[in-house]
C-alpha cells in the first residue's frame, strides 16, 4: 500500500512522491525552512508527519497545494502527484487540484470558516468550484456531507452559521469541504489540535473511518505521536526543516532509532504509572543564525559527538523500509 | 433578518430624525416644481430684499426671487451631486483597494502611491482642479467630486482587505480551488461593504458640503439655476442689510450635512462587528 523509499521502477508510482523538496526565505541568505524532504505515500495510505512547532512539516504540507506565504521560495526538488509534478503545474491545473484531487483541512476550525456565511452555503461553494452541478443538486450533496462527517440533522445544520457550532462540528463541516468532491488524497495540517481532548479523538476516529470508506490517501500533520500511533501506517519525523526518520509507525514506536524520535516518544507521559515531572527534550530547535553545521540535533542530543557537531549524517535507508539520519546509528552505536 | 438588522437604528431616535430630514429634502427634491410657492429664476425687481414673511417665507434677494423656492429647487443639485460622487468614487475606488491590498506588490505600491499623491491634496482643491479642467456642467461637478473622494475608498477597502486577506477561511477558500476573483466577491466584499457604507453615508455629507462650497466660489452649479452655494455667495453680497438670505440656506445646508452625519454614525454602530455578535449571541441565547 504506502511505501516509504523511493518507488522502484517495477512497482506503479506512488499517489504522492515528494522528493528533495527545499524551501527557503525569500531574498540572498534566507533561512531554509525546508530542506531536502522525501517521502512517498501511496494510494488510500496514511502517513504521519511529527515534529515539533516551526520543524516545517506545515510548510512541507502547504507546498503540496502551493498554498504557502509568497515569500517562502522553492529552493529545488519536486512534488509528484500520480507521476504529476505540482510544483511545475499551471495556475489553472493547480486550482483544479486543490479541492479536487487533493482536500485540505486547517488547524484552526473557529477561523477557517467565513463568518458571514451560512456552513451549507460554504460546503455549496467547494462543490460548485469543481462541479458544475447546479445550485439544487449541490445543495443536497451538502447535507449529504454533513451526515457522511457525523453531523446530527443535517439537514438543518446546513443554515447554520458558523458562530452556531462548537469547534469539533466546525472541524467537521471542514473535513465535509474538503471531502466534497471526493480527492484521492487529504491533507490534515495539525486537525486536532485547537480542539479538547475528548473531540480530539472523535476527529481522529472520523478521519479513519473516513480514511477507510472513501479508500482516499491521508497525509495527517501533527506535534502529537500518540494521536496517529493506531491510525498513520508510516510516520515521517521532521527536524528544523529535515526528515531524520522515517518508517512503518508500529516499527518506530517498537524501536525508535534516531535519538530525536527516541525523545519524542519518551515525552509522551507513560498511562499505567504516576510521574511527577514530564519527560522533556532540553533545549530548543536552532534558530537560522544558531544552526550547527554538522547534524542539527546535536545541540540537544545526548550522544553527540565532536563528528556530529561537523559534519551532517544523510538519511540512510535501513533494511526494512526505514531511513535515518544519523551517525551513530549507521554504525550500529545508538538506539 | 433585514428587520432584526435594521432594529438598533430604529430605536437611535437621532438616527430617526436624521433620517427623518433626508427624507424630506429628498422629497424637496423630487417635488420641487410642485410644492415651490413661486418660480425659482423669476425676477420680481419690485419685490427686492423683502425680509421673511407670509408671501415670502425666506425673503427675497436683490432681483426680488424667492428665496424658499430657490432652497427648494437648490436641494435637486445638492442631493444629486451628493450621491451621485459618492456612488462613483465607491463603484472606482472599492474594487480598486480590494485588488490593491489582495494581491499586494507592485500594484499595490503603484496603487498606493497615487493614493497618497491625491490625499495630500485637500479634495476641494482637486475637485477645483477637475471642474476647471473639464467645465463645470452638473455632471462634471459629480466627477470632480467623485474623483476626489476616491482615494478615501481604496484605503478603506485596502486596509481591510489587508485584515481579512490573512484570514484563515481565505486560505481555506484557495485551497478548496477558489479563483481570486471568487474569494474577493465571497469573502472579502462582505467584510469590506459594512465600512464602506458608512464611509459613503458620511461621503454624502462631504460631498453635499463640497458641492456647495464649488458653487459658492461660482465654479458648481451655475447662475441663474439655484444652488444652496450660490445661494449662500449671493446672500454674503447683502450680508450686512439682509443676513438672512445667507442664513438661512446656510441653516439648510447645515442640517442636511448633520442628517447624513448622524445617519452615518449611527450606520456605523449598526454594523460593528461586535456589536453584531453580540446580538447574534442574545437571539441565540433567547431561542
Amino acid at each position: 500500500m504506502s511505501g516509504l523509499a523511493p518507488a522502484s521502477a517495477s512497482s506503479p508510482p506512488p499517489l504522492l512522491s515528494v522528493r528533495n523538496l527545499s524551501i527557503a526565505v525569500e531574498g540572498a541568505g534566507g533561512q531554509t525552512v525546508v530542506d531536502r524532504v522525501s517521502f512517498d505515500l501511496g494510494e488510500g495510505g496514511v502517513l504521519g508527519i511529527v515534529g515539533e512547532s516551526g520543524c516545517g512539516k506545515s510548510v512541507t504540507a502547504m507546498s503540496v497545494l502551493r498554498l504557502n506565504n509568497p515569500a517562502l521560495r522553492l529552493r529545488g526538488g519536486e512534488i509528484l502527484l500520480a507521476g504529476e509534478d505540482l510544483l511545475r503545474a499551471s495556475e489553472a491545473r493547480i486550482r483544479a487540484v486543490r479541492g479536487g484531487e487533493v482536500g485540505m483541512i486547517f488547524q484552526e476550525p473557529m477561523t477557517s470558516l467565513n463568518p458571514v456565511l451560512a456552513v451549507g452555503d460554504q460546503i455549496v461553494e467547494a462543490i460548485l468550484a469543481h462541479r458544475p452541478i447546479g445550485a439544487r443538486a449541490a445543495r443536497e450533496a451538502a447535507i449529504e456531507l454533513l451526515g457522511l462527517v457525523g453531523i446530527p440533522l443535517p439537514a438543518r445544520r446546513v443554515a447554520s452559521y458558523p458562530h452556531q457550532l462548537s469547534g469539533g462540528m466546525r472541524q467537521r463541516v471542514m473535513i465535509a469541504m474538503a471531502l466534497s468532491c471526493r480527492p484521492r488524497l487529504l491533507i490534515a495540517d495539525e486537525p486536532t489540535t485547537a480542539l479538547d481532548v475528548t473531540i480530539q479523538a472523535q476527529i481522529i476516529d472520523l478521519l479513519r473511518r473516513l480514511q477507510r470508506e472513501l479508500g482516499m490517501a491521508v497525509m495527517i500533520i501533527t506535534h502529537d505521536l500518540g494521536l496517529i500511533a493506531d491510525f498513520a501506517a508510516d510516520v515521517v519525523v521532521m527536524y528544523a526543516g529535515k526528515v531524520v526518520e522515517r518508517g512503518a509507525t508500529r516499527d518506530l514506536f517498537r524501536q525508535p532509532l534516531h535519538p530525536y524520535t527516541e525523545r519524542l516518544l519518551a515525552s509522551i507521559p507513560p498511562l499505567d504509572r504516576d510521574v511527577d515531572r514530564l519527560t522533556t527534550i532540553p533545549g530548543t530547535v536552532p534558530s537560522a543564525r544558531t544552526m550547527p553545521s554538522g547534524c542539527r540535533f546535536s545541540t540537544r542530543c545526548p550522544l553527540a559527538e565532536a563528528r556530529c557537531r561537523e559534519t551532517e549524517p544523510p538519511l540512510r535507508t535501513m533494511p526494512g523500509g526505514r531511513a535515518v539520519a544519523c551517525h551513530l546509528v549507521a554504525e550500529g552505536r545508538a538506539a | 433578518m433585514v428587520v432584526s438588522r435594521l432594529r438598533p437604528i430604529l430605536e437611535d431616535k437621532g438616527a430617526m430624525a436624521g433620517l427623518g430630514v433626508i427624507l424630506l429634502f429628498c422629497l424637496m427634491a423630487l417635488l420641487a416644481p410642485w410644492i415651490a410657492p413661486h418660480d425659482p429664476t423669476t425676477q420680481n425687481v419690485r419685490d427686492a430684499f423683502q425680509g421673511p414673511g407670509a408671501r415670502y417665507w425666506f425673503g427675497t434677494d436683490e432681483f426680488g426671487r424667492d428665496v424658499f423656492s430657490r432652497v427648494i429647487h437648490g436641494a435637486r443639485p445638492a442631493l444629486m451631486i451628493g450621491v451621485f460622487s459618492v456612488v462613483l468614487s465607491v463603484v472606482l475606488g472599492m474594487p480598486l483597494g480590494m485588488l490593491a491590498g489582495f494581491v499586494g506588490g507592485r500594484f499595490d505600491t503603484a496603487v498606493s502611491a497615487v493614493v497618497d499623491v491625491m490625499m495630500s491634496f485637500p479634495s476641494l482643491l482637486l475637485a477645483l482642479m477637475v471642474v476647471t479642467l473639464l467645465g463645470s456642467a452638473p455632471s462634471m461637478v459629480v466627477l470632480a467630486i467623485g474623483i476626489s473622494h476616491v482615494p478615501v475608498f481604496v484605503r478603506l477597502a485596502r486596509s481591510s482587505t489587508l485584515v481579512v486577506r490573512e484570514l484563515d477561511f481565505v486560505a481555506a477558500s484557495r485551497s478548496f480551488g477558489a479563483r481570486t476573483g471568487h474569494i474577493l466577491r465571497r469573502h472579502v466584499m462582505p467584510n469590506v461593504i459594512g465600512p464602506t457604507i458608512v464611509m459613503a453615508t458620511l461621503g454624502i455629507a462631504g460631498a453635499i458640503r463640497e458641492e456647495a462650497g464649488l458653487s459658492f466660489l461660482g465654479l458648481g452649479i451655475q447662475p441663474p439655476a439655484p444652488s444652496w452655494g450660490n445661494l449662500i455667495r449671493d446672500g454674503v453680497n447683502a450680508i450686512l442689510h439682509a443676513p438672512t438670505l445667507a442664513l438661512l440656506p446656510g441653516l439648510v445646508l447645515t442640517a442636511s450635512v448633520l442628517a447624513f452625519n448622524i445617519v452615518g454614525d449611527s450606520v456605523r454602530d449598526m454594523l460593528d462587528p461586535h456589536d453584531i455578535a453580540a446580538a447574534a449571541a442574545k437571539r441565540d441565547r433567547a431561542r
